[in-house]
């Protein structure tokens, strides 16, 4: 995919238009805190609480489940540990690292001494970008090795990507929205190649 | 050395899918048989542990884990067969390694049923325009066999298995005894229209696949959930696997001996009879090895390993391995080359959905160089797509960073259409694509092992660029948008069609085997899994292994009635 293709797909998926009946569940979420109260097995409990309370932002509670309430910290931390090859999973502590250190510096107070409204803030600061810095990050993470003079953010931005994305798939892939929130058929029986949208819901979960 | 004192009528070397056919063939004509099977004991549905997990059953859901891909780094480079779901159906590289001058992806699966447990069930026949391509082109050797000595064995074969399919009357793609199709969902059914619209002479159709539709009853079998889990083992026994269709028919005569862990690494020759009397075993798990005798050998153990197992089978009269007079054994390696094409999306069917996970793709039947066609192109022979269109789920969101709430509403959504087509397409024998044994780089049973020295040539790279850029055209023309293009390459073996190694011929100094897979010069000794190909048309090769299988058995049996063998 090259740049320009890159961008209109952005453009497209994100300027979709939600539907009615998620405020109540904005302000459900914004009230919520993350629950961190899990023994992380590669993680430590700092950093196991950074990846919570982010995967609480990429997808929030609302009237329906979010990423903590299905246990995708847990998951991460479980990936981590026996599937991210040592380099991948160092490279993986290091971004976190630096995002810690930056939010300290920014607030002057550590990550998990702050009140949920400033984490969140500055969780939502590191992932609302413009189309095109987002271009820029998803190319400058494509890179295998830190450019010199870059290595900050490209460790940042390797992690932010690779959070989010293990927060997605974790999520969707978990018992609970796989059978409550989408639609759950594993032995359909037959193909019925074109019917309306409207008699199945949600996307069916695979 | 242990010798078995019985002697069989028949040892069949491998239980895939032409192992299966042979089995069953044999045995039901009454021949005593004994399968022979490298890899581990399998039961039908029992052993498809899988089958009914779902993502998080499995502990790491998709994921493998840095010492699972340690132990596959060559069967991964297909990209999906490693994965948790059906990783134990393929082999562990570490344990069976082979030896690559230039690269092949050998994809193998080593136990009860071979490859017909994970293969990818799509079925159509070779045609006319295929079998007397060799001959109008000038290349390698003529087919020994037209369709009409074929086409019988193709219905023979349809009848038991059960393949689903629409019959589109096409010269070039011989019509079939065909189950109900599984029919195009909406957006197929578009791209169909403006092809048969735009194109002349160019068709979309239903894809043919060996799954059981509609209301005929099949044995111990039923018919397709459209679960699309088929490369677990299907515990519905919905499509057509050698523990399914075959062994169990075997099975039920009476005749039949079937022995896992059992590799066969060379087949023993009486030079006073001039015929093979048996086969030589290692077990695999005691390393003891054994001798089993029979009046007619059928190698059916895939094309790389019938070609190791004759080119180990050394005497005076064959120094170079057995049946290799012409020096063409182990040659002309073949697959498909895929892994090109295009995709794109497209609006305005936002309101339709469908239900079921059909494990079937369409199908755009071969359009270059047909007879009688006047357009030209710059490459020889031809190919055809599959591929299919569905509504993308929440794996879209990937490449973006969104997060939130919009985020999470928008993905549990069905995304838009979205609609691939992915070429596969014929390669040419070549004399100089080879594998060969290397006797100083053994296995863990002192046996040698396996080089590949073969490579895409020009006219393949040629159609490739045929492929993708017709692919990106006809999406285009259909007002498909975002429309992508792609070559990811396709290294010989990724296609897992691989043949040609023991190839059919009508003159014993240029081919292996004569036109009933019957060694030219030792005529008890069959070979009918994809070695036999001489050419490698551009369908998907199973169906044609099953026919040839049936018909190579059938005169066997005879011969051997007539004292012939």
């Amino acid at each position: 995919m090259n740049r320009r293709q890159l961008l209109k797909s952005i453009t497209l998926s994100t300027g979709v238009v939600i539907a009615a009946g998620t405020f109540s569940g904005l302000l459900q979420a914004a009230t919520k805190t993350a629950n961190a109260d899990w023994l992380p097995v590669f993680l430590n409990r700092e950093e196991a609480f950074a990846v919570t309370q982010i995967a609480d932002a990429i997808i929030p509670a609302s009237e329906i489940p979010g990423a903590v309430d299905v246990a995708v910290p847990q998951f991460i931390d479980l990936l981590l540990k026996d599937v991210f090859s040592i380099p991948e999973r160092e490279k993986f502590r290091q971004g976190l690292q630096v995002f810690l250190k930056q939010y300290a510096h920014q607030y002057g107070a550590a990550f998990h001494k702050s009140s949920v409204q400033l984490q969140r803030q500055f969780i939502e600061k590191n992932y609302t970008l413009s189309p095109e810095s987002t271009i820029n990050v998803l190319e400058l993470v494509a890179e295998i090795d830190a450019p010199r003079g870059r290595e900050n953010e490209y460790f940042l931005s390797s992690f932010l990507v690779t959070q989010r994305e293990l927060t997605i798939k974790s999520y969707f892939t978990s018992e609970k929205i796989a059978k409550q929130v989408l639609s759950y058929d594993p032995i359909p029986g037959r193909y019925d190649p074109c019917m309306p949208v409207s008699e199945v819901g949600n996307v069916w979960t695979f | 050395m242990i010798n078995d004192s019985v002697t069989y009528d028949a040892i069949v070397i491998g239980s895939g899918i032409s192992g299966g056919w042979a089995a069953k063939e044999l045995c039901e004509k009454g021949l005593t048989t004994l399968v022979l099977e490298r890899g581990r004991k399998v039961e039908h549905i029992k052993d498809y542990h899988t089958a009914m997990m779902d993502p998080w059953d499995f502990k790491h859901r998709s994921y493998n884990t840095p010492e699972e891909l340690a132990r596959q780094p060559k069967q991964a480079r297909t990209g999906f067969v490693t994965r948790p779901e059906g990783k134990h159906w393929f082999v562990d590289d570490v344990d069976h390694p082979y030896n690559e001058d230039k690269r092949f992806d050998w994809i193998r699966g080593y136990h009860v049923g071979g490859r017909s447990i994970t293969w990818g069930r799509q079925s159509y026949r070779m045609s006319e325009m295929d079998f007397e391509a060799n001959l109008k082109d000038g290349i390698a050797v003529d087919w020994p066999v037209r369709y009409k000595d074929i086409e019988p064995w193709y219905d023979y074969v349809e009848t038991h298995i059960g393949v689903s399919g629409q019959n589109m009357g096409l010269p070039h793609l011989p019509d079939g005894k065909l189950l109900p199709p599984m029919p195009l969902n909406c957006v197929e059914e578009h791209l169909a229209s403006s092809i048969s619209k735009n194109y002349k002479g160019r068709l979309l159709m239903p894809g043919r696949a060996a799954h059981i539709t509609g209301d005929k009853v099949f044995k111990g079998r039923v018919k397709c959930q459209f679960r699309d889990r088929c490369i677990r083992g299907c515990p519905f026994g919905a499509y057509f696997s050698s523990l399914s269709s075959t062994l169990p028919y075997a099975a039920e005569t009476g005749k039949m001996t079937l022995r896992p862990n059992s590799i066969v690494h060379s087949i023993i020759y009486d030079e006073r009879q001039g015929k093979a009397t048996g086969v030589r075993v290692i077990d695999t798990e005691t390393k003891e090895t054994f001798e089993f005798f029979a009046k007619v050998i059928f190698c059916c153990a895939s094309a790389i390993a019938s070609a190791s197992i004759l080119l180990n089978s050394r005497s005076d009269r064959f120094p170079n391995g057995m049946g290799n007079d012409s020096g063409e054994l182990g040659h002309n390696i073949m697959d498909h080359h895929h892994r090109v094409g295009a995709s794109g999306t497209i609006d305005g069917f936002e309101e339709k959905y469908y239900k079921g996970r059909k494990p079937c793709s369409v199908y755009v039947p071969r359009f270059r160089n047909l007879p009688g066609q006047t357009e030209k192109v710059d490459f020889i022979r031809g190919y055809g797509y599959q591929g299919s269109a569905s509504r993308e789920n929440w794996e879209r969101s990937i490449p973006e960073l969104s997060i939130g709430l919009n985020l999470k509403e928008q993905l549990t959504r069905p995304g838009p259409w979205k609609m691939g087509l992915s070429g596969f397409g014929e390669v040419l024998p070549h004399h100089d694509n080879k594998m060969y044994l290397d006797y100083k780089r053994t296995d863990q049973w002192g046996l040698p092992t396996v080089t590949f020295d073969c490579e895409l040539k020009d006219n393949e790279l040629k159609m490739r660029m045929d492929m993708r850029a017709s692919a990106e055209e006809m999406l285009t023309v259909a007002g498909f948008k975002n429309v992508e293009s792609f070559d990811d390459g396709s290294p010989l073996g990724v296609g897992i069609h691989e043949m040609g190694t023991a190839r059919m011929g009508r003159d014993p100094n240029t081919s292996v085997l004569n036109g009933h897979n019957q060694v030219h010069s030792v005529p008890n000794v069959f070979v009918t899994d994809g070695a036999f190909m001489t050419s490698a048309a551009c369908q998907n090769p199973s169906l044609s292994y099953m026919a040839f299988t049936a018909r190579a058995a059938d005169y066997a049996v005879a011969q051997l009635k007539k004292g012939a063998l």
